[in-house]
């Protein structure tokens, strides 16, 4: 019988600031456009358009790690189980020390405050929220 | 022979010079060193982000997109990226000779060419060499900013999308590595030459062997091409942008090391040179002295 290792499947997270994260995967949700969208080994190749929301990923290691990350845009390809997420953002909870959520906290208040037209501020209030979720691990 | 004093005050200006070229390299050596710590992570992005526009170039019906479609409206524009400070050796010179390479191309085709820079050295050496400057673009930083770059690119992107442009390229000073930087050409309009010339450049353009037909889409791509070409566009400025930037400090780095070596190396001489004459004076004074006495006895 296969074991997890051996239905793995590679997972980039690729931002204009650098490599979030780059492991083995057994099991991954993504934030579609339209909603959250499950991956797993020998998925059908997909490519599509992301949202904002959480990104899990399960990584392949001894005690079966779970990262989790605030993504706000971008696009995901998933072709012969690499699946590469090209995202504008990327938040990740293991990468972030507790004052550097104050400021990005803080950063994105200012957003909130300073976004132009009701679209822009939603858009702000709802990535607070998120990292604010991310921050408190719930 | 120049006299002591003189050769201290040649010593004394050259070691001026020595200070202010060591200090330039350091500058530069620090810029270089910011921009190169960036670099890695824009171009993984942008190599990404081509990754997915060959994707969409596999479509097997032709995408309909205005960035897509050619122009027929018989003028071009060259942004010309020049360093932003001189002493950085042929630079501007390397830039200035492609730009003169389009504006002939565009001559022999009878067509406008409109020649735009950022607020920089090349801008008065184009000028100088009597070729027009439609317009300067005075608010962009070294590296523009995520604003500034959506700026000009809307800027430029909405012409074409008004018919009111053919094509669009970047002339910049491509950086290779440490030893190799080159000038170079992006075009950055129409879209499908910004594809095919950046699949000549990423490192892996389409890894696998697949088509578009066998990827699950969503949403269709008539309603995600505007955001991918917008990025791609966005973030191929930027790339141009910092390149040159980092071109520039290279640069200016070998040129300022070259010049603080041989400003040394005539320190070096100057101070021999002050030696022996010194030597002189006091030998002539001794011999005067000399001299002197025998005459008294």
């Amino acid at each position: 019988m296969a074991s997890s290792e051996d239905k793995q499947f590679r997972c980039t997270v690729i931002t204009p600031t650098g490599r979030v994260l780059d492991c083995d995967a057994t099991d991954v949700q993504i934030p579609a456009h339209d909603g959250q969208l499950g991956i797993q080994y020998n998925r059908l190749p997909v490519f599509c358009k992301l949202g904002l929301g959480f990104m899990t990923v399960r990584e392949v290691s001894p005690d079966s790690r779970e990262h989790r990350l605030v993504i706000d845009g971008g696009f995901s390809l998933l072709a012969r189980n690499a699946l590469t997420v090209i995202a504008y953002d990327a938040i990740s909870k293991a990468d972030t020390e507790a004052s550097e959520y104050e400021a990005l906290m803080a950063r994105l208040e200012r957003k909130v405050e300073d976004a132009e037209g009701n679209e822009g501020r939603l858009q702000a209030q709802r990535k607070l929220g998120f990292v604010k979720r991310l921050a408190g691990g719930s | 022979m120049a006299s002591t004093r003189q050769i201290l005050k040649r010593r004394n200006a050259v070691g001026s010079i020595a200070r202010v070229t060591r200090t330039l390299e350091m500058i530069s050596t620090a810029r270089y060193k910011k921009y190169s710590g960036k670099r890695p992570a824009i171009v993984d992005f942008h190599d990404a982000l081509t990754t997915a526009a060959v994707l969409l170039s596999t479509a097997p019906k032709p995408i309909d997109h205005p960035l897509l479609r050619e122009n027929r409206a018989g003028r071009r524009a060259i942004v010309a990226i020049g360093s932003r400070k001189g002493l950085c050796g042929s630079y501007n010179v390397q830039v200035s000779r492609l730009v003169h390479v389009h504006v002939r191309q565009a001559e022999s085709r009878g067509e406008p060419l409109d020649v735009y820079t950022p607020e920089c050295r090349l801008e008065g050496l184009l000028r100088y060499q009597g070729v027009p400057i439609q317009e300067v673009f005075a608010d962009l930083d070294e590296l523009p900013t995520s604003e500034q770059t959506t700026r000009l690119a809307d800027h430029f992107v909405g012409r074409y999308r008004a018919g009111e442009l053919d094509q669009l390229g970047i002339v910049y000073m491509r950086y290779f590595s440490t030893s190799s930087r080159k000038a170079q050409t992006m075009t950055i309009l129409p879209f499908g030459d910004l594809v095919d010339d950046l699949v000549t450049r990423a490192k892996v353009a389409w890894p696998w062997p697949l088509a578009l037909e066998d990827f699950e889409v969503s949403p269709p791509v008539d309603e995600m091409i505007e955001e991918l070409v917008r990025r791609l566009i966005h973030y191929s400025i930027l790339n141009c942008f910092l390149d040159a930037a980092l071109s520039e400090h290279l640069a200016r780095m070998v040129a300022m090391r070259n010049a603080t070596e041989s400003a040394d190396e005539m320190i070096k001489d100057l101070t021999g040179e002050y030696n022996r004459a010194r030597q002189a004076q006091i030998t002539a004074e001794l011999l005067d002295i000399v001299s002197g006495s025998e005459a008294m006895a």
